[in-house]
């Protein structure tokens, strides 16, 4: 009687598992649905971020591709790495080049004598640069304006007083301030290289006006300013052969340290950063790590109720 | 009696310690002009300036097959121009 009872329980008990099984598979479903229709999503913007990046670069490739002028290929300057200087010797050869060719023409009104100490003279050479030079100055205790022999503190002459005088002098052209040139450009230094190696003749079809010349790097070919490197136009203190792409080289350098005095200074603090920040990341990983091992480890049992 | 009017003068040589400078970038334009590609778009240049040159009433200009040239000879120079510098 009771062995009947107990097995009419069970056959109970069998009926009701398929029941459980078929909610569950419901469950999985409606989950499996609103996991598909989350993917499809991602999906959609991951394409639509794509073609955007994608019509993006087309743009900007497209307006690069209908400018005037040939694009400077990229030199294999000493600076160039992520942790490379400048290279100071190039730089000092750059300012002979700018003191005895550029400077006729070019001013440099944002560079001191007193910036070369440490970088291309000493304080003495420095001093002496600045005494070649005749600087106004005054008024004195008798109310007259002098002239004196430049010192330390003074900038770098410019060849004219103001920007007129310069146009009347270049055939309206306005010769360009060169502190910060190498900035102020696209291409930077190998465009300057670029424009004082690239001078061609003018192909045909092209007229030129009276004073321009043809260079096929600069915006529309003609350009105001002639070809003023040739082979051995200086010479070299150091005794380098002064030919004329050394010189484009040397004069390129130079003005990229007037664009980017700070340039050495920050390569350097890159290496300091990525050893401060690296000690510091591994100490937070640790850190990390202590802090939520309590968590991560831990393991959940269920145990039922006693029946 | 005529003196012998021959006169021996001395010719001095000129020194040639001082010799011609070459550019290496000249040099290497020369090297990749030399090569196929190139030569083929210096050729279209040259091209384009006799036709040009050869019409009187044309609008057309040679600046595009000039850039051509011009772009690719110095991205070949720029390979190793730098190296041969100090």
């Amino acid at each position: 009687m009771a062995a009947t009872l107990r097995r009419f329980h069970g056959l109970r008990l069998l009926k009701s598992a398929p029941a459980l099984s078929l909610q569950q598979a419901k469950n999985l479903s409606s989950a499996g649905s609103w996991a598909s229709g989350n993917k499809k999503l991602i999906g959609a913007l991951g394409a639509i971020t794509g073609g955007v990046g994608a019509l993006i670069y087309a743009l900007e490739q497209s307006v690069q591709a209908s400018g005037g002028e040939v694009h400077s290929p990229a030199q294999l300057w000493n600076h160039k790495g992520l942790f490379d200087a400048l290279d100071h010797q190039s730089v000092r050869r750059g300012y002979e080049v700018y003191k005895q060719v550029c400077s006729a023409c070019h001013s440099m009104q944002y560079i001191a004598y007193r910036n070369l100490v440490g970088v291309t003279h000493t304080e003495a050479e420095a001093k002496a640069e600045a005494e070649q030079i005749t600087v106004k100055d005054g008024p004195d205790d008798t109310g007259n304006y002098y002239t004196r022999p430049g010192k330390l503190s003074d900038y770098f002459p410019s060849p004219y007083p103001n920007e007129e005088a310069a146009r009347a002098a270049n055939n309206g052209a306005y010769p360009p301030d060169l502190s910060y040139i190498v900035s102020a450009r696209k291409g930077g230094e190998d465009y300057i290289f670029s424009l004082l190696t690239g001078y061609h003749d003018a192909p045909a079809g092209v007229v030129l006006r009276e004073g321009q010349y043809f260079n096929p790097y600069f915006p529309g070919g003609a350009i105001s300013m002639a070809q003023v490197l040739y082979n051995e136009v200086i010479e070299y203190e150091d005794g380098t052969p002064p030919t004329q792409s050394q010189l484009a080289k040397d004069v390129a350098t130079f003005l990229k340290w007037t664009s980017e005095p700070e340039h050495d200074d920050r390569k350097q603090l890159l290496i300091k950063v990525i050893g401060i920040l690296g000690f510091l990341t591994v100490i937070s990983y640790y850190i990390k790590r202590h802090k939520w091992s309590s968590l991560k480890s831990r393991k959940i049992v269920f145990v039922p109720k006693e029946k | 009696m005529a003196f012998n009017s021959r006169v021996l003068v001395p010719v001095l040589k000129a020194d040639d310690d001082e010799k011609e400078l070459v550019d290496p970038q000249a040099a290497l334009r020369e090297k990749c002009q030399a090569k196929g590609h190139i030569a083929s778009l210096y050729n279209k240049y040259q091209e384009c300036n006799d036709r040009v040159n050869g019409k009187s009433k044309t609008t057309e200009t040679c600046m595009e097959e000039l850039f051509d040239f011009v772009a690719e000879l110095d991205h070949c120079v720029a390979h190793s121009l730098f190296s041969k510098l100090k």
